[in-house]
């Protein structure tokens, strides 16, 4: 009972920029909560819709449009019970996808974080903003960076299996979340990357890989994912393959004997006995695999990436 | 540790002083206050080697026991246009989280947060090295297991400051802050030639099987410097910013150079492990978007950007060719463009076009840094594009259509520099991708979608490197040339030509008002073609999964997945064997939540992953006789990787203002890998140092905290 008390005083602080608009002739919002009372109505009074003073803030009508027919109980023909409002929100709204981003669009256009909305792969997807927001409540799971890749996994489930892996970002652990690294809302870089491309998103935490060096690695400088999966993988660093498979990937005119490279040769407990699949293979070596900025030339060159 | 540490801590205190400041002032006004703390203890059992995956990021240090503190402050007083929220989080820990936000809504809204973030290996080393995740490690060989156990981690420590002026419906402008210092040591190490382990000279190289190898842990300190600024002004059907970014990486570390090793490879230089180097980037981008007509809308992004690396070479290596400066003088130029344009000319059709274009100009200075040879540049062109179409055809079917084009130019190759252990390199290369996919509601509980693409990636010659000795490469424009190696050499994937097909499946279905399911099922082949049959040759995936949420009561909910995907790919190499890699996943997860009563509220959920990797090989007709002996012996163990959590909450309120919460979490992992060890025998480094983990880790957590409401 206390709850729907606070609730009812939170309505009537919110609501009370239109009360007196109401005592005169109930129109625009007002209509709405003559039928939609405040133990109806969901509680949003702690989010930014719910700043009563900011004039940016939306009545019903914004959102759900005039929905004079709802209001008003014009019935239609064909078509049970009173009529829809003009915009529906939700799982089960009838609603196009456009339509109901267009509804939020209106004021949230202006964040420039959204200005490449219009032709995004959520945009063209048909993903609308409910699909992820919840509008009408106090806690929006996406809003939160411990609850928002429930809320990505419900559609990215390759996403959610390799963040299950051994070797991943902490997004379970709560310190990192999918908006770190993604604009859902639009980006010009591929897979909405929050910046024009993936090294460069990866650089805002993994500068040190930036360079340019004197002895750069071609994939590195081409596409940190050409060897890691960003999402998580059981190998360690999150590379695609372990070394020396992901390497062979590319090179094969180095260690060409195969008792050099190539297999197991067992594991007896001599130094490296074990050859250069253990440890960490080629990497054992072949240290900066992500460029060398060591300008040597002499034994064992930096060229090689061991320097 | 150095200025930057301590600089840190300073602003550090300073935030959280100007914080608490700002909570003061705040609630001596009149508003609505909420604010809570929240204090408590928890308990962890298990040794280190138990711990190893959970400690990964939890930052709890191998403590047995840890205070918990956290806090939570909210004033809102919508009459004064104040808005206050202020949490703390881990406090009393190594990953502490602070977040402070002011703002009057639709005026100004400023903002400063701190955040700990520590990454522990989940190996531990056991060495004897001195004055480890430092530039100058001391070398000291030991017989294997006699050295003593380390855990390497790395800790971020993060101060974020942002201010958002409001300046009227139309002008925004916002400035963001950030710096981070990351400390620690990450694992690493080098080959070492001519040290004292091995040799006394340095005459040559040592043979297969007596690398000298050494472990080596990469130190790690650093600082990285963020800021963003942006302008942005939006009317009614045009919104246009305008933003700078800049990037600053400053390394305390300019080289790895260990003692201990022997004159012979501090004479030689080889010694010397450069560091990553200092390095910048800027952007300038303009950015917005244009309503042409109520339905028809473009977008735009351009930028310009340059990346500098200046680092100087004093310190980072020595024994350079003559003629080469003290810094590589590095810099990259980006240019970049994208344009948009989204159309929907009738209430059923909408259109979408899309243009990307991206140029990288690397203007670093070409030198002879190496033996043979100057040092190579970098330059990309990237062009994407995509065109889709879709079209309503009721209110239940939904069709798409789309092309998407990407091309990518490498540029000419430095002909000055060699390219190094590579077969054949390609300038361009183009992919297209053709892709549709159809929506429908087939009941008004079920919804359904397919979607299906093939990709196909072509591209220019092959790029033949010239003879060892000789810099540059040769242009190979006869398709039957027959490539070195006898013809078996490999052709990188990023490169090859590849057809990519991929089908995709989901349902939603509200099966009664109570439970909802979501199926969801691909499948993708990729399959390459190059000059040989070496190299990655195809691969294959798959994934299905169904999730679910059912409502047991009012109170009451359960939700979980089940998921299984897999992962295959062949490659095989000149002189050596056929690789079928396979790997299957599996993952689960049940959970249930609940309100027992008006005071207790209850919550479960139990998650299992298991992961398989198997590596097949087979020795294809050019490997010699040892390979299949080798294999005979047993060749490649499984690889395996199985968690099993269990996670238990319990809220009870003691009364009005006053709430306890019991965590309990329980956590198996089993790992197999051969990566450093096999059959219980290690890998080791030629100073004897080893490197392992548990292969079962059984961990338990119990935490109690006493959450008091205070306003």
């Amino acid at each position: 009972m206390r709850i729907k008390y606070l609730l009812a005083i939170a309505s009537l602080v919110l609501l009370n920029p239109l009360s007196t608009t109401w005592a005169a002739a109930p129109v625009g919002a007002a209509v709405c909560v003559k039928c939609h009372d405040a133990e109806e109505r969901p509680d949003n009074s702690k989010t930014a819709h719910g700043f009563s003073t900011d004039k940016r803030v939306p009545d019903c009508i914004s959102c759900h449009g005039a929905s004079d027919n709802h209001a008003n109980n014009r019935r239609q023909p064909g078509v049970k019970g009173r009529p829809q409002p003009d915009i529906l929100f939700g799982k089960t709204s009838k609603t196009p996808a456009h339509q109901r981003t267009e509804a939020c669009l209106t004021c949230h256009t202006k964040d420039a974080k959204r200005a490449l909305w219009s032709g995004s792969q959520h945009e063209a997807a048909d993903v609308s903003c409910d699909a992820c927001h919840k509008n009408h409540d106090n806690q929006d799971k996406v809003r939160n960076r411990a609850s928002q890749p429930e809320v990505c996994y419900s559609c990215h489930k390759e996403q959610r299996s390799q963040m299950n892996k051994a070797s991943h970002h902490p997004v379970a652990e709560g310190k990192m979340a999918c908006s770190d690294c993604h604009n859902p809302h639009g980006s010009a870089g591929p897979k909405l990357l929050k910046r024009d491309s993936v090294n460069d998103t990866c650089y805002t935490c993994h500068a040190e890989k930036r360079g340019p060096f004197v002895h750069p690695h071609d994939p590195v400088a081409d596409n940190c994912s050409n060897c890691h999966v960003a999402h998580g993988s059981n190998t360690s660093a999150m590379l695609t393959l372990r070394a020396p498979l992901l390497c062979q990937q590319c090179h094969s005119t180095s260690h060409t004997p195969a008792s050099d490279i190539g297999v197991l040769t067992g594991g007896t407990p001599a130094l490296n006995s074990a050859g250069m699949w253990q440890g960490r293979s080629c990497l054992n070596c072949h240290t900066q695999v992500h460029g060398s900025n060591n300008p040597s030339t002499t034994l064992m060159p930096a060229q090689r990436l061991m320097r | 540790m150095n200025t930057l540490n301590f600089s840190l801590h300073a602003r550090r205190s300073a935030v959280a002083l100007a914080t608490g400041l700002a909570c003061l002032a705040a609630q001596a006004q009149s508003a609505k206050v909420e604010a809570s703390v929240a204090v408590g203890v928890a308990g962890i059992d298990g040794s280190s080697a138990d711990r190893a995956h959970f400690d990964q990021y939890s930052a709890l240090q191998n403590h047995s026991a840890i205070g918990l503190l956290g806090l939570d402050y909210s004033l809102r007083d919508e009459a004064a246009g104040k808005w206050v929220d202020f949490t703390g989080s881990n406090l009393l820990g190594e990953s502490r989280e602070l977040n402070f936000v002011w703002k009057n809504p639709g005026l100004w809204k400023f903002n400063a947060n701190y955040g700990e973030l520590v990454h522990q290996d989940p190996n531990t080393l056991n060495t004897g090295l001195t004055g480890l995740g430092s530039t100058q490690p001391g070398v000291a060989a030991i017989a294997v297991g006699a050295g003593v156990n380390v855990n390497l981690q790395t800790k971020r420590s993060g101060l974020g400051l942002g201010f958002t002026r409001i300046i009227s419906p139309a002008w925004q402008l916002a400035l963001d802050v950030k710096t981070e210092n990351k400390d620690g040591a990450r694992l690493s190490g080098g080959y070492l030639n001519c040290i004292t382990l091995t040799s006394t000279t340095c005459t040559a190289l040592l043979g297969a099987g007596t690398l000298p190898v050494l472990l080596l842990p990469e130190p790690v300190n650093a600082n990285h410097t963020q800021i963003e600024t942006r302008l942005s002004y939006a009317a009614d059907k045009f919104r246009l910013s305008a933003g700078y970014y800049g990037s600053f990486y400053r390394n305390s570390n300019a080289a790895l150079d260990p003692s201990g090793v022997g004159t012979a490879a501090a004479t030689a230089n080889a010694a010397l492990l450069s560091l990553p180097p200092d390095n910048e980037a800027h952007q300038f981008d303009l950015s917005g978007s244009y309503d042409i007509t109520p339905s028809t809308r473009g977008t735009l992004k351009l930028g310009y950007a340059t990346a500098m690396q200046r680092a100087g070479f004093v310190g980072a290596g020595a024994g350079v060719n003559a003629g080469v400066g003290t810094n590589l003088d590095a810099k990259l130029v980006t240019t970049s463009a994208k344009l948009g344009l989204t159309a929907r000319p009738m209430a059923k059709l909408s259109l979408l076009a899309d243009y990307n274009f991206q140029n990288k100009d690397d203007q670093t200075p070409l030198l002879n840094y190496n033996l043979v040879g100057t040092n190579r540049q970098l330059p990309n062109t990237t062009i994407r594009s995509k065109a889709q179409a879709s079209w309503q055809f009721n209110r239940d079917y939904r069709g798409t259509v789309g092309a998407d084009y990407e091309f990518i130019d490498r540029g000419t190759f430095t002909a000055s520099s060699t390219a190094t252990g590579v077969n054949a390199l390609r300038q361009q290369t183009a992919e297209t991708t053709l892709r549709a996919d159809l929506r429908r509601q087939l009941a008004n509980n079920v919804a359904g979608t397919v979607g299906i693409s093939s990709r196909h990636r072509g591209g220019s010659n092959w790029l033949l490197p010239n003879a060892a000795g000789t810099p540059g490469i040769t242009d190979v424009t006869n398709p039957a040339f027959s490539f070195p190696a006898t013809s078996g050499a490999v052709f990188m994937p990023t490169l090859a030509d590849r057809q990519r097909d991929k089908i995709k499946l989901s349902a939603d279905w509200q099966a009664s008002e109570q439970l909802s399911l979501q199926f969801n099922a691909e499948t993708g082949t990729d399959s390459y073609n190059t000059p040989t049959i070496y190299g990655l040759r195809d691969s294959r995936m798959s994934l299905f999964g169904v999730d679910w949420a059912y409502a047991l009561s009012d109170n009451w909910a359960m939700t979980g997945y089940l998921s299984q995907s897999k992962q295959t790919l062949n490659q095989s190499r000149y002189v050596g064997t056929v690789m079928a890699f396979d790997n299957t996943n599996l993952g689960a997860s049940i959970g249930v939540t609940g309100k027992a009563n008006a005071k207790l509220q209850l919550g479960a959920s139990l998650s299992y992953v298991d992961d398989k990797s198997v590596y097949a090989q087979s020795p294809d007709a050019s490997a010699p006789a040892s390979v299949a002996t080798q294999l005979a012996a047993g060749g490649l163990p499984d690889t395996t990787y199985r968690q099993t959590a269990l996670k238990l909450f319990a809220t009870y309120a003691l009364e009005k203002k006053a709430t306890l919460r019991f965590d309990l979490v329980h956590q198996r992992t089993s790992v197999s890998d051969w990566a450093w060890a096999i059959n219980g025998v290690p890998f080791v480094y030629t100073d004897g140092s080893t490197v392992a983990q548990s292969p079962e880790q059984n961990v338990s957590y119990i935490g109690v905290t006493y959450i008091y409401q205070l306003r």
